[in-house]
């Protein structure tokens, strides 16, 4: 198999959009990413589109590849549409890889847009979240993500001592990163004691330690060979090393102690076991990672799981300063869904962008160099979708291992 | 002469997952599977076990409504039509299976419950959809072990 290569990227800044709609703000991602790549945009020929709730929300249910691709001006190739809440954007991007990995397409594009921000109504943008959960079981009797997934770091806190101030510090530190991003949702650097002394949502998560449910956003990534992109480009381009992607099983009740804790990051571990061994690195090998952070202690959770510590070893990994933006592997640099934003569908082609822009060296304000000199050049991207109980298996996961 | 009094339909938020009284002496109860080649419990009723990956080995079974929280947090925020805050719970039922349900009849504080608590299953009212009907469900709330019930 050829080396599948990121021949470009492009992004809607994540925000309030109140006058855009999903054809809006995936227009721009396409063609900011068209633009990125320096092709013909007529030479791409497959289009995967990530995209969770614009049915529920709009009446929209059917038919939002075509809509999106047909908006953005291109057209006359195979148009799918993919979903499973926060990882549909990572699953847009493995189903794009694996076209052009088959040698039967030669360019392909992945788009991931959501559009959740409804003025006045932000019980709406919880609802429509709730669609990634199983309704009958869980979301219809009210369960909600971020419960479920304070429910479990609740645990995690008796389990490897972290504490409230550990939260509140993963959050400023994201929010300081998202400070340098000008497509942020959020750029407005806060202490990690005001964060503290937040209003509380799901104690002991306050406000700014979960992510925002009413969002909006689109991020797009092109994707071929490294052989079709030497007909565009000299430059050495970040390549796909590894991409597994699983799905949860069933796991007896009596099991569910010896997981990691908190759905979104059950299935990661196996996930990661695939990914170093494909990638032919190990978590010391990270010089950089996009966490799935929906809320604060999901990052403190993927550093074990990315294996960039030992467990238990997570809060003093953060203090050290070790995941900052100058440290040894800094960890969502672009703000992290916490504050670069997390508009569901488009989440993981966002982790994407911000992975190549950094290997690239083009990151700006917020520019990594973890070896003191370099752009990095072996990327992680954990990323999670979907929710609904412990034993459920709902939840899948997607890991990515980007080298240059 | 008055007027009947104005009462909102009720309708149970799905069908086939727990079982509403039809008169005195019957029971609500959750209506779950046990496979009889592993003897797995499973919680909503399924015709294959994911436990030992059969199909056609699951009888149907009612659940006794007790159990002990798992987790639980208080959210102050909810979906369309759900009264916040409210407490949201993981519960191990005592035949085993984890479920998800709301918590009722204590106050939506962290410092009213404990993991470890014994619950017992109410159906309520979950909440008033946008055709104000009033959809019923399973709550559980904390088990009294007091004579005033």
């Amino acid at each position: 198999m050829d080396d599948i290569v990121v021949l470009g990227v492009g992004m809607h800044p994540f925000g309030q959009f109140p006058d855009k709609d999903i054809r809006d703000l995936s227009r721009f991602a396409i063609w900011e990413a068209i633009d990125d790549a320096g092709i013909d945009p007529r030479a791409i020929n497959i289009a995967y589109v990530a995209n969770c709730y614009e049915g529920f929300l709009t009446g929209q249910d059917d038919a939002r590849a075509p809509i999106v691709i047909r908006n953005a001006g291109l057209g006359g190739m195979p148009m799918i549409q993919v979903s499973s809440g926060s990882a549909a954007g990572s699953i847009a991007f493995h189903e794009a890889a694996l076209a052009v990995s088959s040698g039967i397409y030669d360019i392909a594009i992945a788009v991931g847009v959501e559009k959740l921000y409804i003025p006045g109504d932000p019980a709406r943008s919880i609802a429509a979240i709730a669609t990634s959960g199983e309704k009958n079981v869980g979301t219809d009797m009210g369960l909600t993500w971020i419960a479920e997934l304070a429910m479990g770091a609740c645990d995690l806190m008796n389990r490897w001592g972290w504490t409230a101030e550990h939260f509140a510090k993963v959050a400023a530190k994201n929010r300081y990163n998202g400070s340098l991003n000008p497509k942020a949702e959020i750029q407005e650097a806060i202490s990690w004691e005001k964060i503290l002394n937040s209003r509380v949502v799901a104690y002991p998560f306050t406000r700014p330690m979960c992510a925002s449910a009413a969002v909006d956003g689109a991020a797009a990534a092109i994707l071929c060979t490294a052989k079709t992109a030497r007909k565009f480009t000299t430059r050495s381009l970040p390549h796909v090393a590894a991409m597994p992607f699983k799905g949860g099983s069933y796991t007896r009740p009596q099991d569910v102690d010896k997981e990691p804790g908190m759905l979104s990051m059950n299935v990661a571990p196996r996930v990661f076991a695939d990914a170093f061994a494909q990638a032919g690195v190990g978590g010391k090998d990270i010089e950089i990672a996009q966490v799935h952070d929906a809320i604060s202690a999901e990052e403190l959770l993927g550093y074990q799981v990315l294996k960039l510590c030992a467990p238990g070893d997570e809060a003093a990994l953060l203090e050290s300063g070790a995941t900052s933006l100058t440290g040894r592997v800094p960890v969502n640099t672009d703000g992290g869904l916490l504050s670069r934003g997390h508009p569901i569908g488009a989440t993981g082609l966002a982790q994407i962008y911000e992975s190549v822009i950094q290997m690239e060296g083009r990151a700006g304000a917020r520019q990594t160099r973890p070896d003191g000199t370099n752009p990095p050049k072996v990327a992680a991207i954990q990323n999670a979708g979907a929710f609904g109980g412990p034993s459920g298996g709902v939840a899948v996961s997607v890991g990515i291992i980007l080298k240059r | 002469m008055t007027l009947p009094q104005q009462v909102r339909a009720r309708k149970p938020v799905a069908e086939g997952l727990f079982h509403i009284p039809t008169g005195p002496g019957d029971r609500a109860y959750l209506i779950g599977s046990r496979c009889t080649k592993c003897n797995e419990y499973l919680f909503p009723r399924s015709p294959v076990c994911p436990a030992c990956v059969s199909v056609g080995t699951t009888e149907d079974i009612e659940f006794s409504g007790r159990g002990k929280i798992w987790r639980f947090i208080v959210t102050d925020r909810g979906p369309t039509g759900f009264p916040v805050p409210y407490i949201q719970a993981w519960l191990r039922l005592d035949e085993g299976p984890i479920i998800y349900s709301m918590i009722r009849g204590c106050p939506p504080t962290s410092d009213a419950l404990s993991p470890g608590q014994e619950v017992e299953m109410k159906l309520d009212t979950i909440r008033v959809d946008e055709n104000d009907t009033e959809l019923i469900g399973w709550t559980f709330v904390p088990l009294r072990t007091d004579s005033h019930g």
